[in-house]
């Protein structure tokens, strides 16, 4: 019962991005991605680019060797090539009597067995693989005619160290975060599970950029269905350039329309280690600072790691306190603007006649009044955000205390507006994910629109309509608003809108369809 | 094809069997059986048990088919299509009373002044958008909604304790068994209605043996909490109006609803009352879209858009045409009186009994 019209859309959105795509500049390299390995091609393409370098130089063995070795400036440990490669090659081996043995035949193999001691190393042979060695940071050895080549990892470059989290402060816990590089990311991860069933799997996304990413996830714990799935949707990806992990989010979504995320995206390790314990799975992109965690559900993005590190009691109240913010976020203007539209003896007398006369002076109706608050608020947000934070506070201080004074006092708006905006603004900061407090900024509006026509009523339909919403979404097969509908009761008593006491946490809380619930110990 | 878990199907009976019931059962059982209206009540309720137990035990028998394919392979395939084509109807009829039902309750209380037709396409947009979903976001639809709508019927018959007058419960049976009999047939009629639901969702159950069982507890457990809750407020309406204006209000439990206060800071709260129960109202009518979605699906063949979108102008088109007002509750009483028992009634023991008679015949 799929909407045909969605569907057409979708179909041809899609269309057109695959046009674009496809109309991308190719590099002529692509043409030839299969082809043998022929040195002097590969040099002829490469070396147009100033930072990609050939060091070209004889093997003396049995005969000279003319060789290559190709890298990107920048990219490799020249250390670490100048003394196992270059070094043993050139001056050391010459004194081995094996050394001496070497030919053009058999110069790889004895180079990949005895003459090369770096730790990664492997055997190539087509122009893509060592095209896209060379580009991705390795150095790789040409024997100038032969076919085959030598890919040796000595990947080093300059990456920003390990931060502490900017956007997902804690008090307790941990307190380091992801930084731009693949391999740090995975090894924060890799130190936090030292199990051998945490997997890691390797991709590339991007037609020009070739970005590396992984997938993780823990064996037996996650859902096989999920990785596969996880899987085969990054597979699908068609795209260009891929600069930023982010963007796999739209791809990889099951709803695109719905203004609810359903991917969860963090920079915190301690954070991705919990969500692999609990059967999740996770994509780290190179280059990107955030990891995406899916399935997510909507109970996912009102949690932070904090609620598993202080204890039971004081987590059930700082919870309550996140949900009820959100829930004034959402319905704080529009309960505002039903109540003294169409609903006033809903309110005791004194505050009915104390919110009459202090109306009385404002020329706009309650909606009008809301909808000019609420778009001043929106603008300083977004202003505020991309300032330099010096100015991004005064920012603030102007919009909220000078702005607001000034529009009570010309009458433009009511106090008590000026009051439920706020109160409004400030229970959005309640929630915890910023993706989850955009989708809640996305929906005042149009509930307020329903509320300001149709009162209590109106309310109910915009509000109905986005329970149904909820309830249809789904993020990699799990509901959206599981464990509560699908109902979970171990889930939805251990870790829903309160959290039990560790020493509780006896079975894992099936929060998402995990192979394994009845390991113990939750994280 | 979709399905629903055991708990959804569990909250889906409870929710539906209790349905919009409770707006209209102050009144009903009050009107006949005056004070003893809360024992009919109870005994109405609890005596739907079997038949939705007999309902699944056929079901059982032959896994994967709706109650419509059941009958044409026991009836025949004549006798399945005539009662099928008189389902359907059913369903549209009932469930189209329904949603006038929803907007009735809107146009008497919080929204005087409105028109009936902004209130009708709203419900009904909901209801759509429900329909369209899918059986499966309707049952865990029902798992959100079925337990607010209960708190807040516990929450009125806590608050409304302070005007209680204990007297006007007794004495009790005073006018006889008679009266009590009258007004259960009455009231079994909710929990029959929930099985013309039932009888097209039965593809969409869980048919492992295990879960059969936990289907045949979870029932029952759900229709005794279902007339516990319907007692209380009957009660909670005889104990505050007293019998005979209990029997005059139709909407009494609006009535209750408006009358709650919290601390002298919540009063007149009958219009978030009202907006908790459209749920009930959207969840009983679309089940009952959905009855008639697969009604036709059986009985013609008409499968995905054509069904849907027909059925959908149909809800959209009668409430806007139907009764409101007391006329309205009259029609529901003579709908669910004169039709509905009898036909789920008949039905039932026909597919029993045709069952039954073939299972022999068979062995023979």
């Amino acid at each position: 019962m799929k909407n045909p019209w969605l569907k057409m859309f979708k179909e041809l959105t899609i269309r057109s991005h695959v046009k674009k795509v496809r109309k991308s500049p190719e590099l002529p390299i692509d043409q030839e991605w299969d082809k043998p390995i022929s040195f002097f091609e590969i040099k002829k393409e490469l070396e147009k680019s100033t930072d990609i370098v050939f060091r070209r130089f004889k093997v003396r063995g049995k005969e000279d060797v003319p060789c290559a070795l190709g890298v990107v400036d920048g990219l490799i440990d020249k250390h670490l090539l100048d003394a196992f490669v270059l070094r043993i090659l050139m001056v050391e081996g010459v004194a081995d009597p094996i050394f001496r043995e070497i030919n053009r035949k058999n110069i790889v193999d004895m180079l990949l067995d005895v003459f090369t001691p770096a730790n990664e190393i492997k055997k190539i042979n087509t122009m893509g693989e060592a095209v896209d060695a060379i580009l991705s940071g390795d150095a790789v050895l040409f024997v100038e005619e032969g076919k085959e080549a030598l890919v040796i990892s000595a990947r080093g470059w300059e990456t920003r160290g390990i931060a502490t989290p900017e956007n997902e402060a804690a008090i307790r816990g941990p307190k380091e975060a992801f930084n731009e590089s693949l391999r740090t990311n995975t090894s924060l991860l890799r130190r936090k599970i030292k199990h051998p069933s945490l997997r890691i799997i390797a991709m590339k996304i991007g037609e020009l950029t070739r970005t590396d990413l992984v997938i993780v996830y823990v064996e037996k714990l996650a859902s096989q269905d999920v990785v596969k799935e996880v899987q085969d949707r990054l597979e699908r990806v068609k795209i260009g350039g891929l600069v930023a992990g982010d963007v796999l989010e739209e791809f990889i979504e099951d709803f695109p329309y719905s203004p609810f995320p359903q991917v969860n995206v963090t920079e915190r390790p301690d954070i991705v280690a919990s969500d692999l314990l609990e059967g999740r799975v996770v994509v780290l992109v190179d280059g990107t600072p955030t990891a995406l965690v899916v399935p997510a559900t909507l109970n996912k993005f009102m949690q932070v790691n904090e609620d598993y590190y202080e204890r039971a009691m004081i987590v059930i109240l700082v919870r309550f306190i996140r949900y009820l913010g959100a829930v004034i976020a959402v319905l704080a203007p529009s309960l505002y603007i039903a109540i003294t539209n169409f609903h006033q003896e809903l309110l005791p007398t004194n505050l009915a006649l104390s919110i009459a006369a202090s109306r009385e002076a404002t020329p706009f109706p309650a909606l009008i009044e809301a909808f000019l608050m609420l778009t001043v608020l929106e603008i300083l947000q977004e202003a505020g955000l991309r300032l330099p934070k010096p100015i991004g506070q005064t920012i603030g201080i102007v919009g909220a205390l000078v702005i607001g004074d000034a529009a009570v006092k010309a009458s433009l708006v009511s106090p008590i507006q000026v009051i439920v905006i706020g109160i409004t603004a400030v229970s959005s900061y309640a929630i915890p994910s910023y993706d989850l407090a955009i989708a809640i900024r996305l929906l005042r509006l149009p509930l307020m629109i329903m509320a300001g026509t149709m009162g209590f009523f109106g309310l109910g339909i915009g509000m109905y309509f986005v329970l149904i919403h909820l309830l249809k979404l789904r993020s990699f097969g799990t509901p959206y608003l599981s464990p509560i509908a699908p109902f979970k009761v171990r889930a939805f008593l251990q870790d829903t809108f309160v959290r039990a006491p560790w020493w509780a946490l006896k079975k894992r809380p099936q929060l998402i369809d995990i192979e394994d619930p009845n390991s113990k110990g939750r994280k | 094809m979709e399905r629903i878990s055991t708990h959804q199907f569990i909250k889906l009976a409870a929710a539906l069997v209790l349905g919009q019931s409770f707006l209209s059962a102050g009144s009903l059982s009050t009107m006949i059986a005056g004070r003893d209206g809360w024992i009919a009540t109870f005994l109405g309720f609890l005596a739907g048990i079997p038949f939705i137990l007999l309902a699944l035990s056929i079901s059982f028998r032959y896994p994967g088919k709706n109650f419509l394919q059941i009958t044409e392979q026991v009836l025949g395939k004549w006798l399945g299509k005539i009662i099928g084509v008189i389902y359907i109807l059913l369903t549209i009829r009932f469930g189209t009373l329904i949603v006038s039902q929803g907007v009735d309750m809107y146009t008497r209380t919080v929204l005087p002044i409105m028109s009936h037709y902004v209130i009708v396409l709203g419900i009904l947009l909901i209801i759509i958008y429900l329909f369209y979903s899918g059986i499966e976001v309707l049952g865990r639809f029902s798992e959100v909604i079925y337990p607010i709508i209960f708190l807040s019927l516990i929450f009125i018959a806590i608050f409304i304790f302070p005007h209680f007058e204990h007297g006007e419960l007794f004495p009790i049976l005073a006018d006889g068994l008679v009266p009590i009999i009258k007004v259960s047939v009455q009231v079994l009629t909710w929990p029959l209605g929930y099985i013309l639901f039932l009888a097209g969702l039965l593809p969409f159950i869980p048919r492992e043996k295990k879960e059969q069982k936990k289907m045949y507890k979870g029932v029952i457990r759900a229709v005794i909490i279902v007339s516990i809750l319907s007692t209380l407020l009957v009660v909670v309406q005889i104990s505050t109006f007293g019998p005979f204006e209990a029997a005059r209000l139709t909407y009494g439990l609006l009535v209750l609803s408006n009358m709650v206060e919290v601390l002298n800071a919540i009063s007149g709260v009958e219009v978030i009352f009202t907006l908790i129960w459209m749920g009930s109202i959207v969840l009983k009518s679309t089940a009952l879209i959905f009855a008639g979605y697969w009604g036709i699906q059986t009985i013609f063949g008409i499968k995905g858009k054509i069904a849907s979108i027909f059925l959908c102008l149909l809800y959209i088109l009668i409430p806007i045409w139907l009764f409101r007002g007391s006329a309205l509750v009259v029609s529901i009483w003579e709908m669910n009186q004169f039709i509905i028992t009898p036909f789920v009634i008949v039905w039932l023991l026909i597919l029993w009994g045709g069952d039954k008679w073939k299972r022999r015949k068979k062995a023979a």
